[in-house]
């Protein structure tokens, strides 16, 4: 009986991924993301290479309008910047799903959410160029009073990086380049909290009315789809 | 608002937040997901809540509410988002069929229920 179940499911799913090639594309993408800042001692910089898979509903009239969407995976870690004396400024993957088009601009195809958009996906992969990113697509910066404790996590004003990391440190520059470099690894050795788990948040204490930065910001925003 | 068009709405608010967020409701907010806890849903306000570990991989998803004063919990159904043998296999259909579907003939590893419970 059990068997039987399992044998028609397993046909039933191997029908539906049959008809569904016919529904979905995708494409993906990787870019180096590059956080420079001004700092004292001289220019300081940290990157991380990031991927991000897009698919799309094709463009078969069997799909129905409403059921028509993109859907986004981004596999990579944020980017770290040691600044020495122990202070590391974190650029996060809160954006970055979309960062790469928001700084390199690929142009625009009519209906393109609806129909077109993994051909913008396909002339952003062509663009060899460095695009500095513009503020409104900036990663939430964050930093660590303590990189061995996640609670003592604080978010950066990256108009003011001096507030938090003292006079003469500045943010030069955010930027962008399509790259075929492997992911960027290895966040975890720095912090050796990080699960391997998206989910936990940096407070897993925290309450459900509490919405402090600790208790609101996960560890996916500094790593996913890297480690198994 | 009549209270079962209120939970309407917010079972169908649950397939547009965190991870999978297709429709975009803020600047800023990305389809890849972001933080929701604390926003407002006409007069119900997102409570923090952790997905248990391993939920996205396993295609679950939950949200809470806090609805004068009333706590309502909105579960996602089932996706259909693949277009590869590879994507097949981690797809929400998959999870959903055999880490959910399961669960009604009590075969094991209906994983997404061991997160409902969690």
């Amino acid at each position: 009986m059990m068997r039987g179940m399992t044998m028609g499911v397993l046909v039933a799913g191997v029908a539906l991924l049959c008809a569904c090639n016919f529904f979905f594309d995708d494409e993906t993408y990787r870019y180096r993301l590059t956080v420079e800042i001004e700092a004292p001692a001289g220019l300081k910089a940290g990157s991380s290479v990031i991927e991000v898979e897009v698919r799309q509903t094709s463009d078969s009239k069997l799909i129905l309008p409403d059921a028509r969407g993109l859907d986004f995976a981004v596999k990579g870690e944020a980017v770290s910047v040691d600044l020495g004396q122990g202070r590391v400024l974190f650029a996060l993957l809160d954006k970055a799903s979309g960062i790469a088009e928001a700084a390199l601009k690929p142009p625009r195809y009519r209906n393109d959410v609806e129909y077109g958009y993994l051909k913008r996906i396909d002339d952003l992969k062509a663009m060899s160029n460095v695009a500095v990113v513009p503020p409104e697509a900036y990663p939430m910066l964050v930093t660590f009073g303590d990189l061995n404790d996640p609670t003592s996590v604080e978010r950066v004003d990256p108009d003011d990086l001096a507030a938090t990391f003292g006079e003469g440190v500045s943010l030069k520059r955010i930027t962008v380049q399509i790259t075929d470099d492997p992911v960027t690894t290895g966040i975890e050795k720095r912090l050796v909290w990080l699960s391997k788990y998206p989910e936990p948040s940096l407070d897993p204490t925290h309450g459900p009315r509490d919405f402090s930065l600790p208790a609101t910001l996960h560890h996916g925003a500094f790593q996913v789809g890297v480690r198994k | 608002m009549n209270r079962e068009v209120f939970l309407s709405l917010l079972a169908l608010d649950s397939y547009n937040r965190n991870y999978g967020q297709n429709v975009i409701l803020y600047d800023g907010d990305i389809t890849s997901g972001q933080n929701e806890a604390g926003r407002q849903l006409g007069g119900a306000t997102i409570l923090n809540v952790d997905l248990p570990n391993g939920s996205i991989s396993a295609g679950f998803y939950a949200i809470a509410y806090d609805w004068n004063g009333e706590t309502i919990i909105s579960y996602r159904g089932t996706n259909f988002e693949f277009d590869s043998v590879a994507d097949f296999l981690g797809s929400p259909l998959y999870n959903d069929v055999f880490g959910g579907w399961t669960l009604g003939k009590r075969m094991p590893g209906a994983s997404q229920c061991a997160y409902v419970l969690q």
